[in-house]
């Protein structure tokens, strides 16, 4: 190879590393502007780089390699690759059987294990072909090694089906939330009644419940297969799908991304699911540190916060259980006074629980608009807000926990003042 | 037919185009060669990311401009042109990044190659990518399904950073060899 060529070769992989200096753009930018085979080139190797990732997954699925476990010491790893393939072999099972045991189950009193047919008290190992019944406190397996985790939420119902390099859990009932490492060439899917969800490495939540699947990622992607719809689609960060039980699988569209459902105090008093014609206001005059706000108090504005590997910037108020902020009604006007730098989609979700109390989790809702930069009040009716989650509508009367408002790319600077509730 | 000249505009009004199921089925299918236009631009993966995914979001808001599926792959090509220009202005704040005559050089090229179906192209991928010694597979596994840098591989294998970066590069134009032959359908 000439020095030209070795050149061009540094720049573009330097390009695609994001580690480019200005002498080397300046010198790129000049080769790219009078050769065309450079140009071809770095679109050829652009385009490779970002389908490689999705072929090794695929690959690995198929054939299991000890290189999925690249987030063991370096020491380890690369002398087992330049050994000979017999090795290798015995490595692979070596490590197999590490990551088998390195799963932990972090549980609570009230969570039930089914193995072999008999109920066992909550214990921190799991194997493949357990069932976990996640009582009200909820649950989480990690995979400490890998840097993996997986939360089950209260009331969960959860089959371990694979363990190992192909991890594979059943979601027969409830909800996830997992913080999934770098797979490597090995994977880690999700199946519920209504579709499968494989993931690469991303941040996700799956809800499941008798009648759909709602599966929304906040960092990375995932791929969702459908029960009855062999095409899977990806779903990138920011994004959210459903799976319904007759097999529709919905478009991607931005995601709504629940806050954290607080654990019931079953202290809680039923009240009539009636609103009372009141004003609540929140925003900077009420704003506290320690509430909880997903929001910074900036030159007396509260100032959204980027949703990271999104395009998302949000503001999420703290979470009022059990009473709520305010019910969920047709007469309900949301009034948001803010400034956005740019135009941009504004997204207003509302988590609402259910009418009688118990902070128990029933919908959430959203509404969005179009707005353009500047201090604007936008308000929103009732009607403006569609059903976002598996399962069903809110109830009139619904206690509203929390709110989030979410604005798209280009807009990054979201400021809130005040967020009212009135009819 | 339209092009998404302003984000800020609001849709067309437009209905006689594709709904929007159709528009992002379509669009999603070319995710690959897609990201990989935009990669080449912006040479960064996350942002190239990040600029796919406005490319969603633009296609949600205006996919009645989009007369129907044929003309997606155009439609959605100029937009990502459009939205990876507006993101090196922001760049070029901090580094030197491509001007408008060269993306358009770029987009020219890509044009004048033809854009592959993603499908055959992802399938002949995976067929040169198995021919590959041993050694080429894991270095391309370390980039990019393990996502380290250049310098961190070269950390972690105790090899000149140039020597990663000259090899990574030879496998592309390699695999780029093997999978234009196959897709011209000759014997690989």
């Amino acid at each position: 190879m000439s020095e030209l060529s070795n050149d061009l070769d540094r720049l573009i992989a330097q390009h695609l590393d994001d580690a480019l200096d200005a002498p080397s753009s300046e010198r790129l930018f000049a080769l790219l502007r009078t050769d065309v085979a450079a140009r071809r080139l770095l679109l050829a190797a652009a385009t490779q780089a970002t389908v490689l990732p999705r072929v090794a997954l695929e690959a690995g699925l198929a054939r299991p390699r000890a290189v999925a476990t690249a987030r063991r010491p370096e020491r380890w790893w690369w002398p087992a690759v330049a050994a000979s393939l017999l090795l290798g072999v015995s490595l692979w099972w070596t490590l197999r059987t590490d990551t088998l045991g390195d799963v932990r189950l972090a549980a609570r009193a009230d969570l039930v294990v089914v193995r072999d047919g008999e109920r066992t008290a909550a214990q921190s190992s799991v194997q493949a072909g357990d069932r976990l019944e996640v009582g009200a406190s909820g649950a989480r397996l990690d995979w400490t090694s890998e840097g993996t985790g997986i939360d089950l939420d209260a009331g969960s119902r959860v089959v371990i089906d694979q363990l190992g390099i192909h991890k594979r859990l059943r979601l027969e009932l409830g909800t996830l939330t997992a913080e999934v490492a770098p797979q490597g060439e090995g994977s880690l899917s999700v199946t519920t009644p209504f579709g499968v969800v494989d993931v690469v490495g991303t941040r996700f939540r799956v809800q499941v419940d008798q009648d759909a699947c709602a599966v929304q990622v906040e960092h990375g992607a995932v791929r969702v297969t459908g029960a009855q719809d062999p095409t899977p689609v990806t779903v990138g960060a920011g994004f959210a799908v459903r799976l319904a039980a007759d097999g529709q699988r919905s478009a991607p569209a931005p995601l709504t991304s629940l806050p954290k459902n607080a654990p019931s105090t079953g202290t809680e008093t039923p009240t009539r699911s009636t609103t009372p014609a009141r004003v609540v206001r929140l925003g900077v005059e009420t704003y506290r540190v320690s509430d909880g706000w997903e929001g910074d108090l900036v030159d007396g504005t509260i100032r959204g916060r980027a949703v990271s590997g999104s395009p998302v910037t949000r503001i999420t108020t703290p979470l009022h259980r059990p009473d709520g902020i305010d019910r969920f009604d047709p007469a309900l006007r949301v009034t948001i006074d803010l400034t956005v730098d740019h135009p941009t989609t504004l997204a207003v979700l509302l988590v609402c629980d259910h009418p009688e109390g118990g902070a128990r989790w029933l919908a959430n809702v959203q509404a969005e608009r179009r707005i353009p930069a500047g201090t604007q009040q936008v308000t929103f009716r009732a009607e403006d807000f569609a059903l976002t989650t598996a399962g069903p509508q809110p109830l009139p009367g619904s206690r509203i926990a929390a709110v989030a408002m979410m604005t798209w790319l280009p807009a990054a600077d979201l400021r809130l003042r005040s967020l009212e509730f009135a009819r | 037919m339209g092009v998404p000249v302003d984000q800020a505009d609001e849709s067309s009004g437009a209905t006689d185009g594709l709904d929007q199921e159709t528009a992002l089925r379509c669009v999603l299918a070319q995710e690959p060669l897609l990201l990989g236009f935009l990669r080449a631009i912006v040479g960064s993966r996350q942002v190239a990311e990040d600029l796919f995914q406005d490319l969603v979001v633009l296609v949600m808001r205006k996919h009645a401009e989009i007369p129907n599926a044929e003309a997606v792959p155009g439609w959605t090509r100029r937009a990502a042109r459009f939205l990876a220009l507006k993101a090196l202005e922001k760049r070029a704040r901090e580094k030197p990044t491509m001007d408008e005559t060269l993306v358009d050089l770029l987009e020219k090229t890509w044009i004048d190659d033809g854009e592959p179906e993603p499908d055959p192209y992802v399938a002949a991928l995976v067929r040169c990518r198995e021919r590959l010694p041993e050694h080429a597979r894991e270095l391309l596994t370390l980039r990019y399904v393990h996502d380290l840098s250049c310098e961190q591989i070269a950390a972690k294998l105790g090899r000149p950073l140039n020597t990663i970066y000259v090899t990574i590069t030879r496998l592309h134009r390699s695999l780029g060899e093997c999978i234009r032959a196959r897709l011209r359908g000759d014997d690989v």
